[in-house]
């Protein structure tokens, strides 16, 4: 079919006449040839049947006499029948009566009698034919010819079939060659125009039609397809041109643009460099070539992290960019980073590191931003050393602060004592104790007459009365006394607690204790007790039970004390009357929390987030080392130190958190 | 006619019944056996295999001859077979004749004595040795074929002679007795016998 289909229309025209005309002829042929098989079967029967009854009508006389001789030369007439094998008489009994062979053979063997029948056999036919004589069948004939005459006329069927098919076919073919330039040409005068406007690329041809058919109509449509082409070429041409234009521009504003993006990229302060996704260096501007030392040349189609990121953060590095690819995850990626770069002398230099894909015609590319931080890592390293020298002076600033409270503390304790004092040596100056002696005296005076004298003198009546008063005087008397002397005990005995615990201060630094949470804050309280007393803020105090923890107590004592320092600073600064400082404990399930909640001037936002910042101050006289220290302290115990507030006004509230125990929570 | 039986089993061949004719067929004539007496069908021929055959002849005879059509008063009278005298064939004459037609005819065969019976009679059988009944004026008795056996039979000239040739019954015909006679006998007829022309 494939090759049918690559023939030329004249030629598959002729194929096509031959093939119907040959089907059709090969049909009717076939038909025939079928119908001449039954017909010949039948005559040559028939031919059969008719010798047969001439025989057996020739043969009723030798049957009704029974002269066998007679038949048998009545069978003889068979010999002019060349297809005849054999035939035989049968008489009315079956029995065989006379016989004919072609090739006489010593035995043969008869078919039994059937009533009149021809059968046709692979290779002969067998008749028999009942004789039928005066209304009397009298005996029965049989003929057995082989297909000899079949085949024979088969073969000349097929040889006239042959031939007339042959004939037609030559007919055929002649006349169809004659008849499909009709067609043909005109489609092979349209092909071969198309093939010049193909060859020529020249639209201007035009095929001149033929006939109104549909090759006319092709030819028609052929025409107007060039002229649309035409005109379509002619537009094209323009548009064409017009697009370049365009383009030229285009390219030239990109050019530009580029250049645009190279200088900004080549005079940048940071290193920009561009790799493929397989980390191929691509891109190096002059910063690059300036921070590592290589050149451009050097540095494209190098992996950048091989050359550029020093060992130490180069898996890292690679598995960040590894991440995103595979997830497309940018938070992978979308980092400022600390890395350690490698110069090309080798040195390492510490860098800034920013990574961002870039998809370009989806590809991905990443970019690469390093800013060699050296200078500022060593400025940061001086400032840590100032900072730490600070720390030192801060800490001495400090200690000599808590000194200077302290030393407070004890003045205020002695005010109190040296006015207990005072009040026992006026109450024992005014005491009414002399007047026992005066009484001593008149009761001397009057020892003879006693009696009498109680009894009867008017002044010695009101001595009982008197003696009376002035034992409840006295008692009065001894009762303040007593008061002030045990407010004087105690008062001495905070001053030896004040001048113990800086003593504790000084002695027990790192040496843990376990001690009752209350009894810390109540510590740090005493120690601030003086200054409390004086600025007139109430104290109160809610706690949860009696924790107890193991922890450093100097250092929990000097961040409370430093944070009921600043709460008392706080509202004094806010100038209000009702000046508050609450103390809360409370228990967590990894250790305590310590609030210090005051009423005063509050915390605005911005500053709640380096208000534990080293130097942070917002007082004329401070040196932003408390909470600092306090912070750094609250970390070294294991726990925390947060602050809240609600804002400027609201009062402020820090809160310390500590483990039970250093190391039962490490997180 | 009971003896219809009789024909009908007598080409099967002297009393064997051959079971092809199927089962129905045999239970018929076991039924026609016992209504109409087996034993007639069994009983072997009384006379020999040459007049069973010349019975045979002479029944055949009528369908190789044409007598003049005078000779019969229609189409469908039938055609009469005499036996003058001795009847050799007993009665298988008859037999064979019985109901049997030919060319529309049936056969009557009549046994006669007298001379005068002759022309009503188709074929007249003279048995060897009955000719010298006759007369000459017998033989040439118009429109009837004579049938005899002896040499002196023909020689008084009757038609057709019965012969034995190598045991075989054949036999001859005096053509001109035939003409006679004015019998019209068949080539094929003729093709069989040995045919002489002799005027008596």
């Amino acid at each position: 079919m494939q090759r049918l289909q690559n023939l030329p229309i004249k030629r598959k025209l002729t194929v096509i006449s031959m093939v119907t005309s040959g089907v059709a002829l090969l049909l009717t042929c076939a038909t025939f040839m079928v119908y001449e098989q039954f017909t010949v079967r039948r005559h040559i029967i028939d031919d059969l049947k008719t010798t047969a009854e001439m025989i057996g009508f020739n043969s009723a006389s030798s049957l009704s006499f029974r002269d066998d001789d007679s038949a048998v030369l009545t069978l003889k007439s068979l010999a002019t029948q060349p297809h005849v094998i054999r035939g035989c008489i049968y008489d009315t009994e079956g029995k065989v009566f006379a016989t004919y062979l072609r090739n006489p053979r010593p035995s043969v063997t008869w078919p039994a009698v059937r009533g009149t029948n021809a059968t046709l056999n692979r290779d002969s036919l067998e008749l028999f034919h009942s004789i039928q004589f005066s209304g009397e069948t009298i005996g029965t004939v049989y003929i057995e010819s082989d297909l000899g005459e079949l085949h024979e006329r088969w073969w000349t069927y097929i040889i006239i079939t042959g031939g007339v098919l042959l004939a037609a076919l030559l007919l055929t073919w002649v006349i169809s060659t004659r008849l499909q330039r009709i067609i043909s040409e005109p489609i092979a005068r349209l092909a071969a125009i198309a093939g010049m406007v193909g060859a020529q690329k020249n639209y201007a041809l035009r095929a001149i039609k033929g006939g109104d058919d549909e090759i006319g109509r092709l030819i028609d449509g052929f025409n107007d397809m060039l002229a649309q082409i035409q005109a379509r070429d002619a537009e094209l041409n323009a548009a064409h041109k017009d697009l370049e234009q365009r383009v030229e521009a285009r390219t030239q504003d990109l050019r530009a643009s580029e250049e645009r993006i190279r200088l900004i990229v080549d005079t940048a302060f940071d290193a920009i460099v561009t790799t493929d996704a397989d980390n191929r260096i691509i891109a190096w501007n002059h910063q690059a070539e300036t921070t590592f030392g290589w050149t451009q040349d050097e540095a494209i189609g190098r992996d950048f992290y091989e050359m550029i990121i020093a060992p130490i953060d180069r898996d890292a590095s690679r598995h960040r960019v590894r991440r995103f690819l595979d997830s497309k995850d940018k938070e992978a990626l979308n980092k400022r980073l600390e890395l350690t770069a490698l110069h090309k002398e080798g040195r390492e230099l510490p860098v800034e590191f920013a990574l961002s894909p870039v998809e370009v015609d989806g590809t991905i590319l990443f970019s690469a931003f390093i800013r060699d931080i050296t200078e500022a890592k060593r400025a940061e390293a001086e400032l840590r050393q100032i900072h730490r020298q600070l720390l030192d002076t801060s800490r001495q600033a400090g200690m000599a602060e808590v000194a200077t409270g302290v030393l407070h503390n004890v003045g205020n304790v002695l005010n109190s004592v040296n006015v207990s004092a005072t009040l026992v040596a006026d109450q024992v100056r005014r005491s009414k104790a002399p007047n026992v002696g005066k009484l001593r005296d008149l009761l001397d005076q009057h020892r003879d007459d006693l009696g009498r004298y109680l009894t009867e003198d008017p002044k010695g009546k009101i001595i009982p009365t008197y003696l009376g008063t002035l034992a409840d005087a006295l008692a009065t008397e001894q009762k303040t006394i007593i008061t002030e002397l045990e407010n004087l005990h105690k008062n001495i005995g905070h001053i030896k607690d004040i001048v113990a615990m800086q003593q504790s201060y000084a002695k027990t630094s790192g040496v843990v204790e376990t001690v009752s949470v209350p009894d810390l804050v109540e510590d740090a309280l005493r120690m601030n007790a003086g200054s409390l007393a004086r600025h007139d803020v109430d104290i109160s105090r809610e706690y949860d039970g009696r924790p107890v923890i193991t922890v450093e107590k100097n250092k929990v004592l000097q961040i409370i004390v430093n944070l009921v320092r600043n709460a008392k600073y706080a509202c004094d600064e806010s100038g209000r009357i009702d000046k508050l400082i609450t103390l809360r404990t409370g228990v967590e399930e990894s250790g305590v929390t310590i609030s210090v909640i005051d009423n005063g001037v509050g915390i605005p936002p911005e500053n709640l987030t380096r208000i534990f910042a080293h130097g942070f101050t917002t007082r004329k006289e401070g040196h932003g080392f408390g909470l600092h220290s306090g912070a750094l302290a609250a970390k070294e115990l294991g726990g925390t130190l947060a602050v809240h507030s609600d804002g400027p006004g609201k009062g402020a509230r820090f809160t310390l958190k500590l483990p039970f125990s250093p190391g039962a929570d490490q997180t | 006619m009971p003896k219809r039986a009789q024909v009908a089993t007598e080409p099967a061949g002297g009393g064997e019944l051959r079971p092809v004719f199927g089962r129905r067929s045999m239970l018929l004539v076991l039924l026609g056996l016992l209504i109409f007496g087996g034993h007639t069908v069994f009983a072997a021929p009384a006379i020999s295999k040459e007049y069973q055959l010349k019975a045979a002849f002479l029944y055949n005879f009528t369908k190789f001859i044409d007598w003049p059509p005078q000779r019969f008063s229609s189409e469908t009278s039938p055609i009469v077979i005499a036996v003058f005298g001795k009847n050799p064939f007993e009665g298988e004459l008859e037999k064979l004749v019985n109901g049997r037609l030919v060319n529309g005819r049936a056969i009557n065969v009549r046994f006669i004595e007298s001379a005068a019976d002759i022309p009503a009679a188709h074929i007249v059988f003279v048995a060897a040795g009955e000719e010298a009944r006759l007369d000459a004026s017998t033989f040439g008795e118009a429109g009837v074929l004579t049938v005899g056996e002896s040499a002196e039979f023909a020689d008084r000239g009757g038609i057709i002679r019965f012969t034995l040739v190598d045991e075989k019954v054949r036999f001859e015909i005096n053509q001109a007795s035939s003409e006679k006679a004015g019998l019209k006998l068949s080539g094929q007829l003729l093709k069989l016998a040995t045919v002489i022309r002799k005027a008596p």
